[in-house]
């Protein structure tokens, strides 16, 4: 099938929706109509199935036409504020022949993309928005980013085809069908049904247009930026992707949640971007780059099918593109980019304390310390009946009850005490061995560092932190805890110490 | 499993009627006590027919075979570690007494090691001390590990097995260091080698050191029989290859090659019926007609003769092997199953229901 013949068919399909929720409509109100004056007590009756059917169906009409009206993500940026950035996105606009953006938008996430507010599934345009990532902006080379963006452009700028562009927006819209529907209710269940049964269809005709559109989009970068700037693009996307997961996952989310944030974040993303401890598993997902998940109604060919294609177009750049970082593109580029992370958390981010990396890094690890220590310190204080601290732990360990400090179970249902207590110390002493630690830290005898991995080191200056022989003769059979304690009245560790949180 | 059981209708009816019985007594089927199960599932003979005892007389409990080792073990349970310490002494030159008496006291020790404190107390750098001290850490180890598969075997079992097996390898090398014609640390050491992975050179080297001290260790011979098997660091091969070595060295050893098939059972079937397994059986069986029933070992020769015999049809023979155990349902194979009574009963009822019916190969005339 010729693809301007399947861009019509979708076309129809498209316009098929509204008859299809309007005739179903029709029909029901004209049958209740009907019976209403012929045969009232019927008609009656019957109501009892057509309201309800007419008002599911009115409302997955309403959800297909409105958008929620959810706050538009991301830091807007004026022609004023950003004027290269501008200018390159109209020159793209120009050369892929469409319309530029109305507003451009920084995101905090690994993407960009030109999205456009639609009436009737598409078939009008209200306005159009591009959105940029800014991992992409502090990642990419200047010619990486205009073949991310001329890509997205692309998409609006079929010149053979012009109901491609409807297609495109219709697919947006049609997944958004019966997005509003309530699950529970019977009918509203039914029709969610058979909107959705009709988007598979229409993405079904669509897909081969738009599989089309992604390569012909991938020809107007590779066109604008040249093969192998559009090419390496696309394999840092993975990579900025997996660096920037990293980055959330492991450093800022568990900031968070301890109720700190970094004073700045785009040094530190660089800076793990560029750390070596990562630098040969980013290596690899650049050398073997692999399809993100964007779910079942994807568009998009594999990864790998349209590097090839691009390399194969051996395409050189058009004049006057540059090779220096993307990030050259803003004026004052980090305060921009850390307000769009920020513009992505919570309201209450203002509440969280603002240190540096490095001091960030040291308390991640120590709650992560404290939370391994808290079971021995409960225990310790249930059996002494004693407030937790480091001396209950140890009262507890001279007063015989190590195999009472233990929680797991020995393999053997038939095991005896022995076995307890042996289960025990391999439990208790990296507890307590972690507990030690903490005091010594509290002191300011030690600190914990954070590698960009997320693994800790613990670093002392007290060449006296040379525990382990105290510490096993602490949970020994006939041992003592004489030799800990003597060595902790020496580094001026308080007895009563417990970590606070 | 249960649609299984529709093609084997006579397994059905037994399902049903144990259902009916478990409604009865009102419990779950698999929580049915054992003796009920017994009476419904075991084949109905006639053992008294053929010289054996009663169903009922059969108990896995082993008659006491080492009178002074079983009143040290009451000692020890009452606290009194002397005795034992004593023996353990006195053992010294009787490998394979030591060896049993060292493991005894080893498991005691292995659930409650106070005694044992005592007496390292008491005799402070006595080496029998840290012979038992060794094999008590082994002892220890499975009791955390348990016997579960690894994966319904939890992080902190792992880890306090390898832990102690460490452990008990570092106490049986001070061991063997002060004592050093005593193969019994030895054996220890090449017990611990399966869980520790040990590989098959470092294996050997310890399996040398035990050999030099004792060639006809009997214990050592079944713990290296077990490193070889496929489950643990070797093949089905390797294990009948070592098992023959062994029964070639020693009439002692002519029933490694029907473990050595036994374990091989669900990969190499055919192991049963090769001349070789065939060869060392009718051996052993030759070698047993002149001994009793009376140790553990001897038993356990008979047991694993009976179970190559009934895979070789030979039921009239298998069932002179049951005549021979008597009640004592003890050792292995039937120790290795959760119902060891229920095993020896089920076999031994194939076994007489077979030579009634007058199936299988008669015995020879001796």
């Amino acid at each position: 099938m010729r693809v301007s013949l399947r861009a019509a068919i979708s076309v129809a399909l498209l316009v098929g929706f509204y008859v299809l929720a309007f005739g179903l409509i029709g029909g029901l109100l004209a049958l209740e109509t009907y019976a209403l004056i012929e045969r009232p007590l019927v008609g009656v009756k019957l109501a009892l199935f057509v309201v309800p059917a007419v008002y599911a169906l009115v409302k997955g009409l309403i959800s297909l036409e409105r958008r929620a009206r959810d706050e538009v993500p991301g830091i807007l940026v004026t022609p004023e504020e950003q004027p290269a950035l501008w200018d390159l996105v109209r020159r793209l606009a120009a050369d892929a022949g469409t319309c530029p953006p109305d507003e451009i938008r920084i995101l905090a996430a690994v993407n960009a993309g030109v999205a456009e507010d639609t009436r009737f599934l598409g078939l009008h345009v209200l306005r159009r928005r591009m959105f940029i990532g800014a991992p992409l902006l502090t990642s990419l080379t200047e010619k990486q980013l205009i073949a991310v963006l001329a890509h997205e452009l692309g998409h609006y700028a079929n010149k053979d085809t012009r109901l491609d562009g409807l297609v495109v927006s219709g697919r947006e819209a049609v997944l958004r069908a019966g997005s509003r529907m309530n699950a529970e209710k019977w009918f509203q269940r039914m029709i969610a049904k058979l909107f959705r049964g009709y988007a598979k269809l229409y993405l079904l005709v669509s897909q081969a247009i738009s599989r089309r559109q992604e390569f012909a989009a991938d020809r107007l970068a590779a066109t604008l930026a040249g093969s192998s700037a559009a090419a390496s693009a696309l394999r840092e996307l993975p990579v900025i992707d997996a660096a920037w997961n990293l980055f959330t996952d492991r450093h800022l989310t568990v900031a968070w949640e301890l109720g700190y944030l970094p004073t700045t974040f785009f040094d530190g993303f660089a800076r793990l971007r560029t750390s070596p401890e990562l630098h040969e598993e980013l290596e690899e997902i650049r050398q073997h780059p692999h399809d993100p998940d964007r779910g079942p109604y994807d568009s998009h060919p594999p990864l790998r099918a349209r590097i090839a294609a691009i390399e194969s177009l051996g395409l050189e750049p058009e004049s006057g593109w540059g090779d220096r970082p993307a990030l050259e593109l803003l004026t004052d580029p980090m305060p921009l980019l850390d307000a769009a992370v920020l513009s992505t958390l919570v309201s209450d981010a203002a509440e969280k304390e603002r240190v540096d990396w490095a001091t960030l890094g040291h308390i991640g690890a120590r709650a992560r310390v404290v939370r391994g220590t808290k079971r021995l310190l409960e225990t310790s204080a249930v059996k002494m009946n004693q407030r937790p601290s480091l001396t209950t732990v140890l009262d507890a360990l001279d007063a015989g009850h190590l195999a009472d400090l233990g929680s797991h179970l020995p393999g053997n249902s038939g095991a005896g005490a022995r076995a307890r207590r042996e289960m025990a110390r391999g439990e208790v002493l990296p507890e307590l061995s972690a507990l030690v630690a903490l005091a010594f830290s509290d002191a300011g005898l030690a600190r914990w560092d954070l590698d960009w991995l997320g693994r800790t080191t613990f670093v002392t200056s007290s060449h006296d932190f040379d525990m382990a022989e105290h510490l096993d003769a602490a949970v020994a059979d006939h041992g003592s805890t004489e030799g800990l304690r003597a060595a902790l009245a020496v580094a001026g560790v308080a007895p009563d110490y417990r970590p606070a949180h | 499993m249960v649609l299984s059981l529709l093609f084997k209708p006579k397994e059905l009816i037994t399902v049903i009627r144990l259902m009916r019985e478990a409604k009865r007594l009102g419990v779950e089927i698999d929580e049915l006590p054992t003796d009920v199960v017994a009476s419904y599932v075991l084949p109905k003979t006639h053992p008294e027919r053929y010289g054996l005892v009663p169903d009922a007389e059969v108990t896995t409990t082993s008659p006491i075979e080492d009178l002074a080792l079983a009143a040290v073990k009451d000692d020890v349970r009452a606290g009194n570690w002397e005795n034992a310490a004593d023996l353990v002494t006195a053992t010294h030159g009787d490998w394979d007494r030591r060896q049993r008496v060292v493991w005894a006291l080893a498991d005691l020790a292995a659930k409650d090691d106070t005694w044992m404190d005592a007496w390292q107390t008491a005799r402070p750098g006595d080496p029998h001390w840290i012979v038992v001290h060794a094999m008590s850490l082994v002892a220890l180890a499975w009791d955390i590990r348990g016997s579960a598969t690894s994966s319904e075997t939890t992080r902190e079992q792992f880890e306090g097995f390898h832990r102690v097996l460490f452990e008990a390898r570092e106490a049986a090398g001070i061991a063997a260091a002060v004592l050093p014609d005593d193969p019994t640390p030895w054996n220890t050491m090449l017990t611990l080698a399966r869980g520790l992975q040990v590989d098959h050179d470092e294996f050997r080297a310890i399996w040398a050191e035990l050999m030099s001290r004792d060639p006809l260790h009997h214990n050592g011979h079944a713990q290296a029989l077990q490193y070889w098997c496929r489950k643990w660091h070797g093949s089905d091969e390797e294990a009948l290859a070592f098992a023959l070595e062994a029964a070639a060295k020693s009439p002692k050893f002519l029933s490694l090659p029907m473990r050595a098939a036994y374990e091989a059972e669900s990969t190499s079937p055919d192991m049963w019926k090769s001349p070789a397994v065939v060869g060392s059986l009718d051996a052993l069986l030759a070698r047993l007609a002149d001994e009793g029933a009376d140790t553990y070992a001897l038993r356990d020769d008979r047991g694993y003769a009976i179970y190559a015999l009934l895979e070789l049809q030979r039921f009239e023979e298998a069932v002179g092997q049951f005549r021979a155990l008597g009640a004592a349902a003890d050792a292995g194979p039937w120790d290795y199953f959760s119902e060891p009574r229920l095993k020896f009963l089920g076999l031994r009822g194939v076994a007489v229901k077979a030579v009634a019916k007058g199936k299988g190969v008669k015995a020879p005339v001796r």
